[in-house]
C-alpha cells in the first residue's frame, strides 16, 4: 500500500479555478462515496479550504490510482481534463506522507503558520469517518499527522506572532493594561479604520468607547454599532483624561492631539497609563506625545515594521517546523516497515489469535454461567474442550501467515495480511467483539 | 542527616536556577516546568530542614546569620512558588531563582554570629524582630525584581524595540501592582521589625533608640519607602518613576542588611 495525495493549492492555482474544484461538504461526502463505489481509492479524504483542494488516499498501484484520481475531478466537477490537468501536483508516498505534515502544521500555507488549516483537516477527516472511507492505513497516518502538527506548532510557536496591524496594536494594548476589561476607549474619527478597531475591543471586552467624528451623525451610527457613545468632536478633549485607549483615524490636515492636551489629562488621571494608536496618515497626533511618562503613542509604521519583524521571526520558526515535518514524516515512514501492510499494534497473527482467545473466553463464561452444577474437573474438560477446538482451527492459518511473513519481499504476503484482518476484522478489536455476541 | 539534606536542597535550588537560565536561553517549555518541579521539591526539602533545625535548637531561633539566610531563602522560593502558579507569570523563576541561590549561598558561607553567645537573645522581641525583619528582606528582594521586570518591559514598549522575551512577560499593569503590593508588604513587615527592634533595645538596654548604625540606616530606608508610597498616591508616580524610587529605598535596605552592623 502506498500514500499518496493529488490536488491543487494557492500555489499552483488561481483563485477561480479553486473555486470551481472546490467541494462543500455535501459534495465531500458524494465525493468519497463515488471514490469508494468505482473502487478508485481503498481509502481516501478529501481536504477543501478556499486555499487548496486536496485528496489523500491510499492504493496498491498508485500511479493508475494518481490518474482515476485526476480524471474523477474533472468529471465531478464538469472540467475537461486538460485544463486541470498543468494546475494539479501528485505526490507518492514518501511526499506525498510529507505533504500531509507540511499542510497539518500549516507550513504550506499562504499565511505560514496559520492554525485554521488544523480544524480543516480534522472536519475533513471526521467526514471521511463519517463516509467510511478512511480505513487502518489512513487512519494510522492522520492520527500521526495531527499528533506531529500539535507537537510543531506548540514547540516551535509558529503561530504566536501576530500578523496584522490592528492584532498587534491589540497585543500591545494587552501587554501595557493586562486584560482590556473595563479599560475605556475613545476612537477619533468613524472610518473604515476605526471600526475594525472598535470591533477588536469590544472583543476584548472594552466596552465603554466613546466615539467622535466631524460629522456626528457618523460617530452616533458608529456608536450605535459598537455599543458606545458619541461625543462631539469639539469635545473631544474632555474624554482624555477618562480614557486609557484612544485610536485615531481622522482625515484631518494637522496635529489634533499635541502634548499639552495630553500632559493635562496626565494629571488629571493622576499619570495612569495611556495607549494612543494613531492609524491616521498623515498623523493625528504630534510624536512629540510619546515622550509624556506613561504615555505610549504608535503610529501606522510603527504597528506596520512590528509585523515586518513577526514575518521575519515566522519565517525563521517556519525553517524549524520544516525540518521537524521532515523528522516525522521519515519516522512515520520507517514505522510503516518493509510490510507496510501489518499496520498498528501487534502483527495479524497474533491480533488473530487475541481475537479467538477473546471470544472463547466469552463463549466459556456464558455457558459455564448457565451450567451451575458442574464440579472443579467437568469445569476443566469444558474449558479444555474449547481451548482444543480454536487451536485446531487456528492451527493452520497460522502457520500460513507466519510462512507468509517469512517470505516477505513476496507481494502477495500484504494482500494476505490484509484479507484476514477484514475478514476477522481484526482493525477494532472492540467493536467487533460487540457484534460477535 | 540535617546536612546532607541542607546540602541537597541546595544543589536543587543550584539546579533548578541553572535549569531557568537554560530556558531563557533555549526556550523549550520542558526546562520551565522541570525548573519549577526542582524548586518545588528544593523547597518541600528545605522546609523539612529548617523544620527539623528549629525543632533541634528550640528558641530563640534564627540567631546565626546563616539561619536567617536560609529563611530567606526559603520565603522567597515560596512566594515564587505561589508567584508562577497563580499570577500566569511563568518565567517569575528566571528572574527569582538567582536570587534565591545568592542568599542560599550567604546563608552557607557565612560564618557570623549574632548573638548566640550574648545573653542579649534572651528577650522574646529578638526572635520576632528577626523574623520580621527577614521576611520584609524577601519581599523588598521580590518587589526589586519585579521592579527590573518591569522597567525592561516598559523600556521595549517606549523605545518600540520589541525582544523575543517580551510576549513572555506579563503585562506593565501586573508588574507594577506586583511591585507595589510586595512593596507595601515589605513595608508593613518592616515597620513591624522596626517596632520589635526597638521594643528589643528597650528591654536590653532600657532605651528606644541608641546610638546604633542599622538602626539609623533601617529608619532612612524606611523613609525612602514611606516617600514612595506617598509619591505613587498623590503625584501619581506610578510606573517608571515608581520604580526607580523604589530602588533606592532597596540599595539602602540591601546595604543595611549586608553591610551594617549593630553597635
Amino acid at each position: 500500500m502506498k500514500y499518496l495525495t493529488v490536488g491543487l493549492s494557492h500555489k499552483t492555482a488561481p483563485l477561480d479555478l479553486r473555486e470551481k474544484l472546490a467541494f462543500s461538504p455535501e459534495k465531500v461526502k458524494r465525493g468519497l462515496s463515488l471514490l469508494l463505489a468505482e473502487s478508485l481509492a481503498p481509502e481516501s479524504l478529501i481536504l477543501s479550504t478556499c486555499n487548496r483542494v486536496e485528496i489523500y488516499g491510499v492504493s496498491p498501484e498508485p500511479e493508475g490510482c494518481v490518474q482515476g484520481i485526476k480524471a474523477f475531478l474533472s468529471r465531478f466537477h464538469g472540467l475537461p481534463e486538460g485544463d486541470l490537468e498543468p494546475f494539479l501536483y501528485e505526490r507518492i508516498h514518501e511526499e506525498a506522507v510529507l505533504h500531509g505534515f507540511r499542510v497539518a502544521a500549516g507550513l504550506d500555507s499562504m499565511v505560514v503558520g496559520e492554525s485554521q488549516i488544523f480544524g480543516q483537516m480534522k472536519e475533513a477527516y471526521r467526514m471521511a469517518q463519517e463516509a467510511g472511507s478512511a480505513g487502518p492505513h489512513l487512519n494510522r497516518y492522520i492520527h500521526r499527522v495531527f499528533q506531529a502538527a500539535k507537537k510543531i506548532r506548540s514547540e516551535t510557536e509558529i503561530g504566536s506572532l501576530p500578523l496584522s496591524v490592528s492584532y498587534v496594536a491589540v497585543l500591545l494594548a494587552k501587554k501595557i493594561f493586562g486584560s482590556l476589561e473595563g479599560r475605556k476607549a475613545l476612537l477619533l474619527g468613524a472610518g473604515k479604520m476605526s471600526e475594525l478597531a472598535a470591533l477588536h475591543l469590544k472583543s476584548q471586552g472594552s466596552p465603554p468607547i466613546w466615539v467622535a467624528n466631524r460629522s456626528f451623525e457618523k460617530a452616533e451610527s458608529m456608536a450605535a454599532a459598537c455599543g458606545g457613545q458619541a461625543v462631539h468632536f469639539n469635545d473631544f478633549k474632555m474624554c482624555l483624561p477618562l480614557v486609557d485607549v484612544v485610536i485615531t483615524s481622522t482625515a484631518a490636515e494637522d496635529y489634533l492631539i499635541r502634548p499639552d492636551d495630553i500632559h493635562e489629562a496626565m494629571r488629571l488621571r493622576k499619570n495612569k497609563p495611556m495607549f494612543i494608536i494613531d492609524i491616521a496618515v498623515p498623523r493625528n497626533v504630534d510624536p512629540a506625545v510619546h515622550r509624556i511618562f506613561n504615555v505610549y503613542l504608535y503610529d501606522l509604521d510603527d504597528l506596520q515594521g512590528m509585523v515586518e519583524t513577526n514575518l521575519k521571526g515566522r519565517r525563521e520558526k517556519a525553517v524549524r517546523a520544516e525540518a521537524m515535518a521532515s523528522e516525522e514524516a521519515a519516522s512515520f515512514l520507517e514505522g510503516l516497515g518493509p510490510d507496510s501492510a501489518v499496520l498498528g499494534g501487534p502483527p495479524t497473527a497474533q491480533r488473530l489469535a487475541q481475537k479467538f482467545e477473546q471470544l472463547r473466553r466469552r463463549e466459556l463464561e456464558k455457558a459455564l454461567s448457565r451450567l451451575k452444577d458442574l464440579n472443579q474437573k467437568e469445569k476443566e474438560v469444558v474449558e479444555g474442550l474449547t481451548l482444543s477446538i480454536v487451536n485446531k482451527i487456528l492451527h493452520d492459518p497460522l502457520l500460513a501467515l507466519k510462512t507468509v511473513s517469512d517470505l516477505r519481499p513476496d507481494p502477495s504476503s500484504a494482500d494476505v495480511h490484509e484479507i484476514i484482518q477484514k475478514l476477522f476484522r481484526l482493525d477494532d478489536t472492540d467493536d467487533s467483539l460487540g457484534s460477535a455476541k | 542527616m540535617i546536612p546532607l539534606l541542607t546540602n541537597i536542597g541546595f544543589a536543587l535550588y543550584g539546579l533548578a536556577t541553572l535549569v531557568a537560565l537554560a530556558y531563557w536561553i533555549f526556550d523549550k517549555r520542558a526546562l520551565l516546568v522541570g525548573s519549577r518541579r526542582l524548586t518545588t521539591l528544593a523547597f518541600l526539602l528545605q522546609t523539612l530542614t529548617i523544620g527539623f533545625h528549629v525543632g533541634k535548637v528550640g528558641y530563640p531561633f534564627l540567631l546565626e546569620a546563616r539561619d536567617s539566610y536560609s529563611f530567606s531563602a526559603w520565603v522567597l522560593a515560596g512566594l515564587l512558588l505561589i508567584l508562577s502558579s497563580k499570577n500566569r507569570f511563568e518565567m517569575a523563576g528566571v528572574f527569582i531563582l538567582p536570587a534565591v541561590m545568592i542568599l542560599e549561598t550567604l546563608a552557607r558561607f557565612s560564618k557570623e554570629d549574632y548573638l548566640g553567645a550574648t545573653g542579649l537573645a534572651n528577650s522574646p522581641w529578638a526572635s520576632a524582630h528577626i523574623v520580621f525583619g527577614f521576611l520584609s528582606l524577601s519581599i523588598f528582594i521580590l518587589s526589586f525584581l519585579m521592579g527590573i521586570v518591569y522597567l525592561f518591559q516598559e523600556y521595549q514598549i517606549k523605545r518600540k524595540k520589541i525582544f523575543k522575551i517580551f510576549d513572555k512577560l506579563p503585562s506593565l499593569d501586573l508588574l507594577d501592582r506586583l511591585h507595589a503590593k510586595a512593596l507595601g508588604a515589605g513595608f508593613l513587615l518592616l515597620t513591624l521589625g522596626i517596632v520589635t527592634g526597638s521594643a528589643w533595645a528597650k528591654s536590653v538596654k532600657g532605651v528606644y533608640f541608641f546610638d546604633d548604625p542599622r538602626q539609623l540606616w533601617t529608619l532612612i530606608a524606611w523613609l525612602c519607602y514611606a516617600f514612595f508610597f506617598q509619591a505613587r498616591f498623590t503625584a501619581g508616580w506610578r510606573g517608571r518613576r515608581g520604580v526607580l524610587l523604589s530602588l533606592i529605598g532597596f540599595t539602602v535596605i540591601l546595604f543595611t542588611f549586608l553591610q551594617v552592623r549593630h553597635a
